[in-house]
């Protein structure tokens, strides 16, 4: 006989699968810096390695991004905006893939260090992690605003937290522009493949603070009233 | 009619299995899901107070369901009947209801149906009234007002337990002071729930005894005053018990929901008492309301305006719903417990204490509501308050196909039974 209840009215909660993506988009990220370590210390070969381990760690995350996303058909109820959910979602999911992409600019060949670069350079990860942390910590704080229903005094601390996310990544930025004007200062020295995927890097790296501060923003969504 | 007699009792004692097995489950989900209380606890708090529900407050309903949709002294009429056996076409109509009713219910749980037992044998009685007597003798505007509760009650259930979570976040979860919040807003919250279980003991668990009551000068004011008393009472004494709890100023906001939810998890063993013992009283009429109309009526080989319905039937009822859960429905609550790891114990508070008050208004209203779609409807109405982290509301589909397959079938198939007992017996 058939379990005949109406209690399949219960679905599984999203936001522990989501606290959950952030982590391993965090642990994906924590692996940029050890890349860079890798490469300034002149050890390619790590390079590579590394990079394929961001790239398999954003492969796991997109099965846990994939598999939250099938357990959230139209018919889910959520004291949130479904839209505002999945688009904290796919910001998270960018994050990830930017610092995949940072992985494989390495890896199309075989990149110099230039010196003038080095430190400014490690000033900018320092900020995007920073920031990619902050972020993480940020929808680690989802189980305790949903328990306090999504308003309140902890949905004002998700919400100074959010402040703060968007003060890391205005700090991360002009660190990144800094790098840029420093990039083409010394572009005659530079050739000019090596030059375009500098470029590319730098980007994608300032992309993934970028894409933290995005999914604050729809984070803010969710205690709006 | 020594042969309907126990035809009656055996499909009597089947549709209150039936809803013991699949229908009790829905009462204590709540809390099981919540971990108020373990699966075992669950099953015993089902068993003694769906069978008490049954037994004291069973009376009420029963009575509505048999005089309600079909005026019984139609069959008395010999504009109707000119052989003045009108009582055993009645008989043999209550008992195709009956079977109809407990037929569906099987059906459905073997489908996977959240079908209404309530809504079976209305269905079933509407379905005999239509042959029997026609059309135009079927009460079709009490009818109207059955089927509109079925709407109701779920909003009112939800209304009812979006206010009670949304109080609970601002004075309680949210509080400013967080040792207030527990010692005097948890027991002042509770006050009126505490009130609204005492309303349902005395108009619902002592109804039978209100002759009594009267007697000694207790009426309907003087129990409504009483059920308030004893609300504040209960309430000063579960300020007693949380006096001493406290929690840290600098405490983190996990430290503090855990408190609360502590607190909240004995009032929803409370809470889960009541809402077993409301389904109880308000389901097990729709085995038993059939079953008297026929002993009754065999027993007085007439139609009784009113009788008291008796006491081994009650018992037959409420031993049948606790043989139901015994065989079967702990099944159910084990899957629930299993399945649902979403909910707290304040949101199952606010749910279950939305549910007991309206099925409370419904019974004193006499019209049967069924206990199941409230408890959803309550459930939703903390969803609209933001309090569940995801329901998934295909369940109010399956919910409406339900009710538009139910009543037809039942209806239906009582129309083929009644024809074919009435050939046979008759």
């Amino acid at each position: 006989m058939m379990v005949r209840s109406i209690f399949t009215l219960f679905a599984k909660s999203p936001f522990i699968p989501l606290i959950q993506l952030a982590d391993k988009v965090e642990e994906c990220c924590d692996q940029v810096p050890v890349l860079f370590d890798a490469f300034f210390d002149g050890n390619y070969e790590s390079v590579r390695g590394i990079a394929e381990q961001i790239s398999h760690i954003e492969h796991e995350a997109d099965v846990l991004k994939a598999r939250l996303r099938d357990e959230l058909p139209r018919t889910i109820f959520l004291p949130v905006d479904r839209r505002d959910f999945l688009d904290v979602l796919s910001a998270l999911d960018a994050i990830a893939d930017c610092a995949e992409d940072v992985g494989i600019l390495f890896t199309l060949r075989e990149m110099e260090p230039h010196e003038e670069l080095i430190a400014p350079l490690k000033s900018l990860i320092r900020r995007v992690m920073a920031t990619v942390a902050h972020a993480a910590a940020t929808v680690r704080v989802l189980g305790t605003v949903a328990e306090a229903g999504f308003e309140g005094r902890e949905a004002k601390r998700m919400l100074s937290m959010i402040d703060e996310l968007g003060r890391l990544e205005h700090e991360a930025d002009l660190v990144q522009d800094d790098l840029a004007r420093r990039l083409f200062a010394i572009e005659d020295q530079i050739k000019p493949g090596s030059l375009y995927i500098w470029n590319k890097i730098f980007n994608k790296v300032g992309d993934m603070a970028n894409h933290a501060e995005r999914m604050g923003n729809r984070l803010r969504l969710f205690v709006a009233v | 009619m020594e042969i309907a007699l126990w035809m009656a009792v055996a499909f009597g004692f089947y549709m209150a299995w039936s809803i013991g097995a699949n229908d009790a489950a829905n009462a204590m989900g709540t809390s099981v899901g919540s971990k108020a209380v373990t699966f075992k606890e669950a099953v015993v708090i089902a068993a003694v107070f769906e069978f008490l529900g049954a037994l004291l407050a069973g009376g009420g309903v029963a009575d509505t369901m048999r005089k309600g949709i079909v005026d019984p002294m139609i069959f008395q009429d010999p504009a109707f009947f000119p052989a003045g056996n009108g009582h055993e076409y009645f008989v043999w109509g209550m008992m195709a209801a009956l079977i109809s009713a407990a037929l569906w219910i099987h059906i459905a749980a073997f489908l996977g149906w959240p079908v209404s037992t309530t809504h079976s044998i209305v269905g079933a009685i509407a379905g005999f009234g239509v042959v029997s007597v026609g059309v135009e003798n079927v009460e079709w505007f009490k009818l109207g007002t059955i089927a509109l509760s079925w709407v109701t009650s779920p909003i009112i259930g939800g209304i009812m337990a979006y206010f009670v979570f949304t109080i609970i976040r601002k004075f309680i979860l949210d509080a400013e002071d967080p040792n207030r919040g527990i010692r005097l807003w948890a027991p002042a919250l509770s006050s009126p729930a505490f009130t609204t279980l005492f309303l349902i003991l005395f108009f619902k668990g002592l109804k039978g005894r209100h002759a009594d009551l009267l007697a000694l000068g207790f009426d309907d004011t003087m129990m409504f005053i009483a059920s308030v008393v004893l609300g504040i009472l209960a309430s000063v004494v579960l300020g007693f018990f949380l006096r001493k709890i406290t929690i840290a100023p600098d405490a983190t906001s996990e430290v503090r929901h855990a408190v609360v939810e502590r607190v909240f998890r004995y009032l929803q063993v409370i809470t889960a008492c009541f809402v077993a013992f409301a389904h109880g009283s308000n389901d097990v009429a729709n085995s038993i309301g059939p079953l008297a109309a026929i002993v009754t009526t065999i027993e007085n080989s007439k139609i009784a305006t009113a009788s008291v319905i008796p006491m081994w039937v009650l018992v037959l009822g409420a031993v049948g719903i606790v043989i139901g859960l015994a065989t079967y429905g702990y099944r159910v609550i084990e899957t629930i417990g299993t399945k649902i790891t979403e909910i707290t114990p304040t949101r199952g508070f606010a749910a279950e204490f939305g549910a007991a008050a309206t099925i409370l208004i419904g019974s004193k209203l006499g019209i049967p509501l069924s206990t199941t779609h409230t408890v959803v409807g309550a459930v939703i109405g903390v969803g609209f308050a933001r309090g569940m982290n995801a329901l998934n509301l295909r369940i109010i589909v399956d919910i409406l196909k339900s009710w538009i397959y139910t009543i037809p079938f039942t209806a239906v198939l009582t129309v083929i039974l009644y024809s074919l007992f009435t050939a046979i017996f008759i």
